[in-house]
């Protein structure tokens, strides 16, 4: 088994995916191995952790630790803070529709058009001091407008079993009475049950994809959240307003803080106990530790699929995959029952 | 999670490839994404793109972060990286 994989095992009856398991290799341990450190080292360690969503990562380790020493009151994020995590999305939502998606529909990678992006994106991620709105702006009207020119690849797919229901936007405070013991991190449940977080569950309102979650088509549904949601944050840079929705945080006890962070791929939450000036725990919640659950979204989906091939086995679990937009890399495999 | 090991960049190869070395271990990563990286620098690796680099330095403190953070830490970040 390759190292730091996500592994997606699928079992392929000749007619249909009869089961499907999630495996990860990764130990999920480094939130824990924060315990015992010293608010400002936690500081200094997070934004260097993480190689994707490292804005949103920082943000929730800065505000949920604010919180947990009690700063103030009336604490929330700053501009520049939900600026960097909406400009931090759209790169990869970007990263996702230009070199991802292509692959899975017969063609070849947009790379060169993904690097201009990206350019102009990191240009704006370090001016990013929240007065550059202007230049936000501008970009922000430029995906707008090239938005406008693109449309989802079109599956036509429809899901058979009932669905794992969609994660609801919860505030920081609200979160609390939902965490659960150390394992809760590594294998997260809302109300006992597995949920999806991410482009679905934040868009399921909107109504192209409302439309398509009521005729069953899950998968096209959450490609057509994600641009929904790629227009929104584009939307959102000229306003700050609309970007607040993004971030929250609250001090959830003594020497207790929680930050809710959304990203490309779904809820971020950090949760943070301190004991004086020290870490007593620290927990991550991620968006890929909802939808890989052993239970979750991509094990109810795949279960039952039809599938005349092992070939097309194989292709609707990479799809899957994808469309749930899991932080590392991911390998699917079909074997027969 | 997605952790951010950097990575020593051991050879450039043709078609904007290179050689990076994870914990002893060679792994061919995509360069398109990063620019002038040479022989000796460290770059951060997401599923096979270079999409950071980091000057010697600044890998090094990087580095002994997770070495500080303790061997599971720095197990998952190979992990993530390989």
């Amino acid at each position: 088994m390759e190292q730091g994989v996500l592994q997606l095992a699928l079992t392929w009856n000749g007619g249909q995916i009869g089961a499907a398991a999630v495996a990860s290799t990764r130990p999920a341990t480094t939130a824990r191995a924060l315990r015992g450190f010293s608010f400002e080292r936690v500081l200094e360690f997070i934004p260097r952790l993480f190689s994707l969503c490292r804005c949103a990562q920082a943000s929730a380790a800065q505000l949920s630790l604010q919180a947990a020493r009690g700063l103030r009151a009336d604490l929330a994020a700053t501009p520049a803070q939900t600026l960097a995590v909406a400009l931090e999305a759209i790169g990869e939502h970007l990263w996702r529709l230009l070199l991802d998606w292509p692959s899975l529909i017969g063609e070849p990678a947009r790379q060169n058009e993904f690097l201009v992006w990206r350019k102009r994106l990191l240009g704006l991620a370090d001016a990013a001091d929240g007065r550059n709105g202007s230049g936000a702006a501008a970009f922000g009207a430029c995906l707008l407008a090239w938005l406008d020119e693109q449309c989802p690849p079109r599956f036509d797919e429809r899901m058979l079993a009932a669905p794992v229901a969609l994660l609801p936007r919860l505030s920081a405070a609200d979160w609390e009475s939902h965490f659960g013991d150390d394992a809760f991190a590594e294998q997260p449940t809302f109300a006992g049950q597995a949920a999806e977080t991410g482009v679905l569950a934040r868009q399921a309102e909107d109504p192209e994809v409302a439309a398509l979650l009521s005729d069953g088509r899950r998968l096209q549904a959450r490609l057509q959240a994600r641009y929904v949601d790629l227009r929104g944050l584009a939307q959102a840079l000229a306003e700050p307003e609309q970007r607040s929705t993004w971030i929250d945080v609250a001090q959830v006890a003594e020497r207790c803080g929680l930050a809710r962070v959304e990203t490309a791929r779904g809820t971020l939450l950090h949760r943070v106990e301190l004991d004086g000036d020290r870490v007593a725990r620290y927990a991550i919640v991620a968006p890929t530790e909802w939808n890989f659950h052993p239970q979750g979204v991509f094990v109810r989906e795949m279960t039952g699929r039809p599938a005349a091939t092992r070939a097309e086995a194989l292709l609707a679990g990479r799809r899957l995959a994808l469309s749930l937009d899991p932080c590392v890399l991911f390998e699917v495999t079909v074997k027969d029952a | 999670m997605c952790l951010a090991l950097p990575c020593r960049i051991v050879e450039l190869r043709a078609g904007e490839q290179a050689l990076i070395d994870v914990a002893g271990v060679g792994k061919e990563i995509s360069l398109a994404l990063v620019e002038d990286v040479a022989v000796g620098d460290y770059v951060i690796v997401h599923v096979g793109y270079a999409l950071t680099r980091l000057d010697p330095e600044e890998a090094e403190k990087t580095l002994a972060l997770f070495a500080e953070l303790g061997e599971a830490a720095l197990q998952e970040a190979t992990a993530n990286a390989a």
